[in-house]
């Protein structure tokens, strides 16, 4: 999809509050000169003195012409790929560069956190550290002596504070550097990726702090380059590329265009042969695979469409991790009693198959043997895949013996994300880091005390 | 557009030139200019137990050195007081001086891994190094007094004056030093100019010998050295057989003042010009 497409596709603007405005940013852009030296020493052609050589530069736009008003309350993320100026715009917003051309008003007391333990000297213990730190991100002497046990206490560092920092492993370091951030008590709160610390305990310290943080009217702008994290974090989205500003609105549809985009994602899949099955060729798709065991010109089946939906039945690229999805899938039978039936391979999005689906209709206990058209619809059930995105390998097969009559690798392919607030719908329990694997059922746990 | 009542508001515009000037700025990062400074402090003694007393070991040193050459050579310097005192004291304030100015030009270059993460006035970082430097003035100021008592030199009236004329010589190494902190944005060699700048001072000051050795007519023309006016204002203040020359001591002063004025703009300037520079 093009920048230009999805432009004409946006939704409707946020509705803005000026009363409740945080951030008002007005054509920000910044421009960088590429002066690395670069040289012209194209031949002249003749025999006179060369001329001096002459310095050439061009300028690179990292970020052009940005414009959005975020209310107070909101969290926004930047979301683009490497070089988007997704980090362009943060550090312009906290003032580290300063813009080419443009303006931003902050609205309150604004703390970015780019990183965690900057300025950390790695010969002072942890405490000295924590007043420099906390200092750098605003904080006075007072509220550091006051906050000084709390952050101790959430870094979970004990009596290695008074300890030099450089004998600290990398994660008590990250852990101290990001409770100091942890206790900070902005309006505006921007982060740039700096989530991703410590062990699984601690993250969800940092998570539920992060809850806290963004509550009560505070603002977040969240620079990642994790689609899960945005979902869960966020409620609106600003997709960036190449400087400028692609897409602007609630952050599913953002995400949901962005993945379709850069991750070749198609909820949908429709044969460009479908109209005439019976002289369908197996270069019909890129990613289309050859008909095993069995010879083109004597094609017994063939995938018409497919496409992903969600519980109602509408076609959707994003599911949510705990609802159900269906996998909707028409084919044609195209010779009789050979007991046709479909077959469904999910691969993560590392290529990594997870599990194959075989055809279990009650109503069609010897498969399909009876040429025509057939739709069957395919129920995933909630809570069994994992976040992030799955593809979906769609086989038609007579089962036993094997032979396999088509398979379209990747046909179609959808995300499962998960929101913050819903812990006690979803599998994931009191874990807050990413989950490994590519399934996250939800089991049906029953405890009981042994001497009751 | 309104804003939220009672909330501050950040203004996130192009850099103007006052920008690295403001002294608004540092009144609103007062906190945080108080605890850079003492994490400089603390560091410095973390890392380099002795570097506290190594502002009069290094002179002390030097001296004994060129005691010995004086009395080899039999050379007259000119000072009113003895002569090891006196050339204590100008290494004393010369290593000072020198390594202040030093670390003023290298503050902005060692300070971006914090400045590209967090935002906070540039002038801080030289600031810092100059406000650390006052432990240094007390403990050199303490070590040239026991030497002045033990070599029964008296201290007089003028001691009052020792504070400002301090004042100035850290004054005179901020202007150096943030000079070429902005000239070192533009070619990072100008650090090695600066230290052959200050080398060449050494001999060029008043520091091993005094300005009474001088013919008559280049006294005049010498005083345009800042340096001359600063030591004789320091060693005047603090031995009372010294004179404080305060014309020359003025003449330093405005050279301080007209310098620190340049080289903050100079600053300004080379950070814009090169902000936009990969």
């Amino acid at each position: 999809m093009s920048a230009a497409e999805l432009a004409s596709n946006a939704p409707p603007p946020v509705v803005i509050d000026s009363h409740l405005v945080a951030v008002d940013v007005r054509g920000l852009s910044k421009r960088y000169r590429l002066s690395s030296g670069a040289t012209d020493l194209s031949p002249t052609g003749s025999a006179k003195k060369p001329k001096k050589p002459k310095k050439t530069g061009r300028d690179f736009w990292a970020l052009k012409d940005v414009s959005f008003t975020l209310n107070r309350g909101e969290r926004l993320a930047i979301i683009g790929h490497n070089g988007a100026g997704k980090s362009t715009l943060l550090k312009l917003l906290s003032r580290v560069i300063n813009p080419t051309s443009g303006e931003a008003f902050l609205h309150g007391r604004a703390t970015s956190l780019l990183e965690v333990g900057t300025g950390f000297n790695p010969n002072l213990s942890g405490r000295q550290n924590i007043y420099m730190n906390a200092a750098l991100h605003g904080m006075s002497l007072a509220e550091i002596d006051t906050k000084m046990k709390a952050i101790i206490d959430f870094s979970e560092i004990g009596q290695f504070v008074e300890e030099p920092v450089k004998t600290y492993s990398t994660g008590m370091r990250s852990r101290l550097g990001f409770s100091v951030a942890a206790h900070i008590d902005p309006d505006i709160l921007m982060l740039d990726e700096v989530l991703s610390v410590g062990d699984a305990s601690f993250q969800q310290k940092c998570l539920s702090r992060m809850d806290d943080l963004t509550g009560n009217g505070r603002t977040l702008i969240f620079v990642s380059h994790s689609i899960g994290a945005v979902r869960r974090f966020c409620d609106r989205c600003i997709w960036l590329s190449k400087g400028e500003v692609v897409m602007d609105g609630p952050v599913q549809k953002v995400c949901d265009a962005y993945e379709a985009s850069t991750m070749n994602i198609a909820a949908t899949y429709q044969a460009p042969s479908a109209a005439a099955p019976a002289k369908k060729t197996t270069a019909a798709r890129d990613t289309k695979q050859a008909v095993f065991d069995q010879d083109a010109s004597e094609a017994v089946a063939a995938l018409v469409s497919a496409k992903v939906t969600d519980a109602a039945g509408q076609p959707a690229r994003s599911i949510k991790i705990n609802q159900s999805a269906r996998i909707e899938v028409q084919f044609d039978v195209l010779k009789p009693n050979l007991r046709i039936e479909p077959a469904l391979h999910f691969k993560n999005e590392r290529g990594e198959l997870l599990f194959v689906v075989a055809y279990t209709d009650p109503s069609k206990p010897d498969a399909l043997n009876e040429p025509g058209r057939y739709t069957t619809v395919a129920h995933v059930p909630d809570n069994l895949l994992n976040e992030g995105l799955h593809f979906v390998t769609i086989a038609l097969v007579t089962a036993d013996p094997l032979v396999r009559h088509e398979v379209i690798e990747r046909a179609v392919s959808f995300s499962v994300y998960e929101v913050i607030g819903d812990a006690t719908k979803v599998a994931r329990g009191r874990y807050s880091r990413s989950f490994p694997g590519g399934l996250r059922p939800r089991l049906e746990w029953a405890t009981g005390r042994n001497d009751d | 557009m309104s804003a939220p009542s009672k909330l501050p508001v950040i203004h996130v515009r192009p850099e103007r030139g006052a920008g690295v000037l403001s002294p608004l700025e540092v009144w609103k990062f007062r906190a945080l200019l108080w605890q850079m400074t003492v994490r400089n402090f603390q560091s410095r003694v973390v890392s380099s137990p002795l570097s506290l007393v190594w502002g009069f070991i290094r002179p002390a040193i030097m001296t004994l050195a060129f005691v010995y050459l004086r009395h080899v050579s039999g050379a007259d310097f000119g000072t009113a007081v003895p002569y090891a005192l006196y050339i204590f004291s100008g290494f004393c304030l010369w290593f000072l001086f020198q390594d202040t100015a030093i670390q003023v030009a290298g503050s902005l270059a060692a300070d971006a891994g914090v400045s590209q993460k967090v935002y906070f006035p540039k002038i801080l970082s030289p600031l810092v190094i100059v406000l650390s430097r006052w432990i240094d003035v007390l403990i050199i100021a303490a070590a040239v007094i026991a030497l002045q008592f033990w070599m029964g030199v008296a201290v007089g009236p003028a001691i009052v004056f020792l504070l400002p004329a301090m004042a100035t010589l850290l004054l005179l190494a901020f202007a150096l030093g943030v000079l070429f902190a902005g000239l070192m944005i533009y070619h990072p060699d100008n650090r090695k100019f600066l230290e052959t700048l200050l080398y060449l001072g050494l001999f060029l000051s008043p520091v091993l010998f005094s300005k009474k050795i001088l013919p008559e007519v280049a006294q005049d023309f010498y005083l345009f050295n800042p340096m001359v006016g600063i030591l004789s204002a320091i060693r005047g203040s603090m031995f009372a057989p010294e004179r404080i020359d305060f014309l020359a001591w003025q003449v330093a002063l405005v050279f301080s003042v007209l310098l620190s004025c340049l080289g903050l703009l100079l600053l300004a300037n080379a950070a814009r010009n090169n902000s936009e520079k990969i």
